[in-house]
């Protein structure tokens, strides 16, 4: 640990968040050279190690000290502290949700997101180095008058769950629940993954294709007022075949992964997207809407539809993957290829090394 | 993989002019989810205030004792408190239980008008679900004819040019 301080700023630190799975990855690698904290504006979960804190916690900086401040949501109080901080900025840019998803459902949410969009130009002439997490999130920071913006997906590590056991005992509930197995979509439960799309296309797939199999979302229930308008699909649909796991353990994850049919994407925006790269890590094949970062991320690891693609295209690809054994080989194939092609160094590594460059 | 997902859309092709896929099946499966979105806020954040409201309600009823403090800021006030809490101990403990049987009944009812007003939620659009689906099908149907009608129209008018010829 060195005597620079480097710390990195989130809205808030959350189990099964991608965000905050890539910031203690990263947090690993500053601890090497600087030392550093993880402070958020919302509180924190007792279960996060002690370095995770409250950014009320945060003492007096100086301008050789680092913020990282990883971007994903708007809070015009946390702008206001980072604009007026000593210490350099760094802008790590994983996108933030448009807020058209939530208008309706979570109207201040959608507010808070509204104003997420706008805070990377507010905090433009404060930021030293900016990096994005994809090519889709650079061309948006740019948009917003960044230049230099490096591409770096910092502490995203599809491989992490290979060396994970599967959990036995919920692989045989799975296999009770679904004799003729799933199809898995690993996500939050919000609005914009799009989730009453997956249930859709498992109708059709049960209807139309006469396959026999479930739908499982593994993700938590952030929130609960559009997992209210799930159910409620679900009921007018009279489902049974879903199964929403809520928060998971990586032994569950890994089970999911090893052991579904297909692993399915329906989100309509992304600004990264690791699942996908999980699922290609654990052998399963891939089929999912090209939305964001999605094409770029997934490359040719699998089947990239068109964002425009309805839910019986998307229904229709499924059932070919499921039905069609050498489909799902070359799928199999070309995600461990994907990953062997991009996503084999250690991207948190690389990303301190970026961060490295503007504390000297 | 192009030539694989260009099979798949000719299949879907063929899967709709047999009516397998009613036209605007996905038009109308967004519009459904879409009125569900715009009604969950109003019906999910109206059941969770209605629980919260109930759970005050029982809360209120528990702490309902007839029991009050003497304790006056007025000097020698206190005693004159307690004198009256005394002499009026016996009506204010008959109200309050009095008070307790009305609001165990309040709280009932109150629980009861709830689960009405959600069952009667479900029937109402579990009517409207039968209906939508009967008149989904009866459209199924219309749009089948339809294609019938043209392919028929189409192969008149090939005979007729063939018997022209």
């Amino acid at each position: 640990m060195g005597t620079k301080r480097v710390h990195q700023v989130l809205v808030g630190a959350a189990r099964n968040d991608a965000i905050t799975a890539m910031v203690l990855e990263i947090q690993t690698e500053l601890t090497e050279s600087f030392t550093s904290n993880i402070y958020c504006h919302h509180p924190v979960d007792a279960s996060f190690p002690e370095f995770v804190q409250q950014l009320t916690e945060i003492g007096i900086g100086s301008p050789d000290d680092l913020l990282i401040y990883h971007l994903s949501f708007g809070i015009p109080e946390l702008t206001e502290m980072l604009l007026s901080r000593p210490e350099k900025l760094v802008i790590a840019y994983h996108n933030v949700t448009p807020a058209k998803y939530y208008a309706e459902l979570l109207p201040e949410f959608a507010e808070a997101l509204a104003y997420g969009k706008s805070e990377a130009s507010l905090l433009k002439k404060r930021v030293s180095l900016a990096i994005a997490d994809s090519e889709f999130n650079a061309e948006e920071l740019e948009s917003f008058g960044y230049e230099d913006v490096h591409v770096v997906a910092g502490g995203a590590n599809p491989q992490r769950l290979l060396d994970v056991g599967v959990d036995v005992n919920f692989m045989s509930d799975l296999e009770q629940h679904f004799p003729n197995g799933f199809i898995l979509f690993v996500s939050q439960v919000l609005p914009h993954k799009r989730v009453d799309h997956a249930l859709e296309i498992l109708q059709l797939l049960r209807t139309v294709h006469r396959l026999d199999i479930g739908l499982v979302i593994a993700g938590p229930i952030r929130q609960p007022a559009y997992e209210f308008a799930v159910q409620t699909l679900r009921d007018k649909l009279q489902d049974s075949h879903l199964l929403m796991t809520n928060a998971v353990t990586d032994e569950q994850l890994a089970t999911l992964y090893r052991t579904c049919l297909c692993y399915i994407g329906t989100s309509e925006h992304e600004g990264l997207s690791v699942p996908p790269l999980e699922a290609m890590a654990n052998g399963a094949p891939v089929v999912v809407l090209g939305a964001g970062a999605v094409p770029e991320t997934v490359k040719t690891g699998g089947i990239v539809l068109p964002i425009d693609t309805g839910v019986i295209e998307f229904a229709e690809v499924v059932a070919e993957v499921i039905t069609n054994s050498d489909l799902r080989s070359h799928l199999r194939r070309a995600g461990v290829a994907r990953l062997n092609e991009g996503f084999s160094e250690n991207s948190a590594q690389k990303f301190v090394e970026l961060v490295s460059g503007i504390t000297v | 993989m192009t030539e694989l997902l260009q099979q798949i859309r000719d299949q879907i092709e063929v899967r709709r002019s047999s009516g397998l896929y009613p036209p605007g099946l996905e038009q109308q499966l967004e519009r459904e989810f879409a009125e569900i979105m715009s009604s969950t806020n109003r019906r999910y954040f109206a059941s969770k205030d209605l629980q919260a409201q109930l759970g005050h309600l029982e809360d209120a009823f528990v702490r309902l004792s007839g029991q009050i403090s003497p304790r006056s800021r007025i000097p020698g006030f206190s005693l004159v408190h307690r004198l009256v809490g005394k002499l009026t101990k016996r009506q204010v403990l008959g109200l309050t239980a009095q008070i307790r049987d009305v609001e165990s009944i309040v709280v009932v009812v109150l629980k009861m008008l709830g689960e009405f007003a959600e069952s009667q939620e479900e029937a109402d659009s579990r009517v409207v679900r039968e209906l939508s689906q009967h008149v989904l099908d009866r459209v199924a149907v219309v749009d089948h004819l339809a294609i019938l009608t043209t392919e028929l129209e189409a192969r008149v008018r090939n005979l007729e040019s063939r018997l022209g010829q």
